[in-house]
């Protein structure tokens, strides 16, 4: 297992080596920035979550500070990785070479554990660091807390990986032999993400709940959630119960890893063999080149869970914000009455649907990873007639195809039933679907610049690649652009010229993007020719 | 129909393939044999324009591939010695892929797809997603692919891997009816026998150094080509 270990840790050192090696210092520090931003909003908003949380420590459960820490750290962990311990432990390219070898199961399967608990390990750290930093400052550090706080963290990230693995292995059997398996992915995840923005849009009265309902939440936790009680207990100096969670997380993770162990090759073996396959009904129709590619794009889109769920999740949403914003017109028009903010509301109401169109461009980067997925199969299209500025029109063209009616038509739907007039309507329509030009365009634009084609699973380009973190950062930034422009620009000009400050907008999203368009059919189409 | 003339591919200070000068003409099955890390795919993937190179010049049909790649692509196949093919599509969603991007038109592409789809036994498999597929499946989806836009000239890096002895059989029928109707082929091999019987010229590669070529007679003489490439390989040590 040492040999496979050191395998692993090679490749992944390696291919930090390649990435870092392939970017210019100005891409390498463009990244850097970009994630120092990312990094300090995240320490921001835990630390002033923590300091709100401080109160407990004062209260007669102080231990509901860090039973709470574990809960949010295990909550973010299973989030964060449970399809990517899916896709490494039973889709990993390697696994048929690897049972092929004088190998025994636990071992390969002992390997790639440890590697995604490194990872959970990570997202633990990112929600305890804080929380701990946060305590030491409140209480005052000790060796003591600071070493049984270290333990706790590294025995809370096993039981999470312990529960990421079970649901991965669950996950597994249940998607082997379903058709839709990356749409079903996607609508579970679409639900997760629903369920987050519901939260955080209530945050105010949960904060409110959390900090005035502290003995319930205790008891509640006592009662039915004990490991996470016993994981406070410990931190706040009990033994026993320190000694009981340590037990209780070595206990279950050898209990799932037995389970593991034992159905690996079983696991391996289930198929989707489609059983109908030979009464397909053969599809010879006629496309053009790019039609052609763009179908292509389509094809892979809706059968990859991994591309699906990581890029695809802003059309799901979309959906799900045009159907909620229907529904609740009479609560939301209320609402923004009641704020008593915006002076002739109706005349900023165009500019809001734009803003949060513009919102959804970052959650549906779909064309950011698409260069990079063609991985191992870009002698294909690089062996063909076809140039390079082709191939990237054909993803282009299906990134638009997926969101910009859908943006377009939203938008219309949404201004119709909060009674925008029709040509702030037809206008607003226009920025949002100009928004997911832009966004498909830039996509593609930041993985010429960090394409990465040498990936283990289809995960890695998805998820962890220099381009979808730059398309999600940039269209962050345009949204923020875009919503305060809509809004200051009405403001300022008055509600009357409302149509005006939208036909700017659009002028401008359609200049920016045009730009672009220009850079990436010349310098990005040379650059795919050379890949 | 293909000229190769002094190509040189260096990855930084090592050289891969060493001013190699090949002439490919109509109607010739080009053998291009020598062992493992010699330049073979190195060249063939230069030939169809994956791999760029800043010595020397590869012309199909007078057009140079560095100056007018998408020319010389028209006119030409390539299939690689691993065909990774989108595993997302079923063989018939791909072989149409392909013809769409060289536009085939509609008859054309059902008359060849089912015409060699029958000659190769995987007919029925084409309606399957690729990723059931087995290494020889994807063998055949990939010669297909290959034939569907009829190119004059095909590259091939070791087509009969994978392959059951019935489709391999058909391809070197295949072949040698690509040639006699005035296409041509350059292809490499591990596989001698083949070469020896199926070739009209070959030529031999080591360490990016051309030792031999011509026709098969020229090379070979009287021996076998096993024992004059197996001399070749030691008189060159």
């Amino acid at each position: 297992m040492s040999l496979l270990l050191k395998i692993r840790f090679k490749a992944l050192f390696a291919g930090i080596k390649k990435s870092i090696g392939a970017k210019s210092a100005a891409m390498l520090a463009l990244f850097g920035v970009l994630m120092g931003i990312a990094a300090l909003s995240i320490m921001v908003i835990l630390f002033s979550l923590w300091f709100l949380f401080g109160m407990y420590l004062e209260s007669d459960y102080p231990w509901l500070y860090f039973a709470m820490a574990g809960i949010l750290a295990f909550a973010l962990g299973i989030f964060g990785t449970v399809f990517t311990t899916q896709s490494q432990m039973y889709e990993a390219k390697d696994n048929e070479l690897l049972l092929a070898m004088p190998l025994k199961p636990s071992q390969i399967i002992g390997s790639r554990v440890l590697m995604l608990y490194l990872l959970t390990f990570l997202f633990s750290a990112i929600i305890m660091l804080p929380a701990a930093a946060v305590y030491c400052i409140l209480r005052g550090p000790s060796i003591t807390f600071i070493l049984i706080f270290l333990i706790v963290m590294g025995l809370i990230s096993m039981v999470t990986q312990t529960v990421t693995c079970l649901l991965g292995w669950v996950l597994h059997f249940l998607l082997a032999k379903f058709k839709y398996k990356a749409l079903l992915a996607s609508l579970f995840m679409a639900i997760v993400m629903l369920l987050y923005f519901v939260g955080i849009g209530n945050l105010d009265n949960l904060t409110v709940v959390l900090t005035q309902s502290g003995g319930k939440i205790a008891n509640a936790v006592q009662s039915f959630a004990w490991p996470f009680y016993a994981l406070g207990r410990a931190c706040t100096g009990d033994i026993l119960q320190f000694a009981l969670f340590a037990l209780f997380s070595f206990g279950v993770f050898g209990l799932v890893m037995w389970i593991l162990t034992k159905t690996f090759i079983k696991a391996m073996l289930v198929g989707g063999k489609t059983k109908s396959a030979t009464k397909q009904k053969r599809d010879r129709k006629i496309r053009t080149p790019e039609a052609s590619l763009c179908r292509k794009e389509s094809k892979r889109f809706f059968s990859s869970t991994a591309y699906l769920v990581n890029t695809g999740l802003g059309l799901f949403m979309m959906m799900a914000l045009i159907i909620a914003g229907i529904i609740f017109r009479g609560k939301i028009m209320e609402l923004l009455r009641s704020q008593d903010l915006l002076e002739g509301l109706e005349s900023f109401i165009p500019a809001i649907i734009v803003g949060i169109m513009a919102f959804i461009t970052f959650m549906a980067p779909i064309s950011a990873p698409s260069v990079s997925l063609e991985g191992n199969h870009l002698w294909i299209l690089r062996s063909m007639p076809i140039s390079g500025a082709k191939v990237l029109r054909g993803k282009l063209r299906f990134h638009c195809i997926a969101m910009v009616p859908a943006a377009f038509i939203g938008t219309i739907v949404l201004c119709l039933v909060y009674g925008c007039p029709i040509l702030d309507t037809l206008l607003a329509a226009v920025c949002s679907g100009l928004l997911h030009v832009l966004c498909g365009v830039l996509g593609l634009v930041f993985n010429m610049c960090f394409p990465r084609m040498d990936w283990p699973t289809e995960a890695a380009p998805c998820k962890q690649s220099g381009a979808v973190v730059c398309i999600m950062f940039a269209m962050m930034f345009v949204s923020f652009l875009v919503f305060g422009g809509g809004l200051v620009g009405t403001g300022v000009m008055g509600p009357e010229k409302s149509a005006l400050v939208l036909g700017i907008m659009a002028a401008v999203l359609a200049l920016i993007t045009y730009l672009f368009y220009l850079l990436l059919m010349k310098w990005g189409g040379k650059k795919f020719e050379a890949l | 129909m293909l000229k190769i003339e002094g190509y040189t591919k260096r990855y930084g200070e090592k050289v891969a393939v060493n001013n190699l000068n090949l002439h490919i003409a109509p109607g010739e099955i080009y053998g291009f044999i020598g062992h493992n890390g010699a330049g073979k795919t190195t060249t063939l993937k230069a030939c169809s324009g994956l791999l760029q190179f800043t010595e020397g010049t590869i012309t199909v049909n007078g057009k140079s591939i560095q100056k007018e790649p998408l020319a010389c692509k028209k006119e030409m196949a390539y299939i690689p010695d691993n065909p990774d093919l989108y595993d997302f599509l079923t063989g018939y969603d791909y072989l149409n892929f392909v013809a769409d991007v060289y536009e085939v038109s509609k008859e054309d592409r059902n008359k060849r797809i089912d015409e060699y789809g029958e000659l190769l036994g995987i007919t029925d498999a084409l309606a399957l997603p690729i990723s059931e597929y087995s290494h020889g499946m994807k063998q055949k989806v990939a010669i297909i692919s290959a034939l569907v836009h009829a190119p004059k000239l095909i590259l091939m890096d070791e087509p009969f891997v994978g392959l059951d002895p019935l489709a391999s059989h058909q391809l070197k029928q295949l072949m040698a009816k690509h040639c006699a109707e005035g296409g041509a082929i350059f292809f490499s091999t591990h596989v001698l026998e083949v070469a020896e019987k199926l070739c009209h010229k070959v030529a031999i590669i080591k360490g990016g150094n051309l030792i031999a070529s011509g026709t098969m007679e020229e090379v070979k003489g009287n021996s076998s080509l096993e024992n004059v490439f197996l001399e070749l390989e030691e008189k060159t040590e």
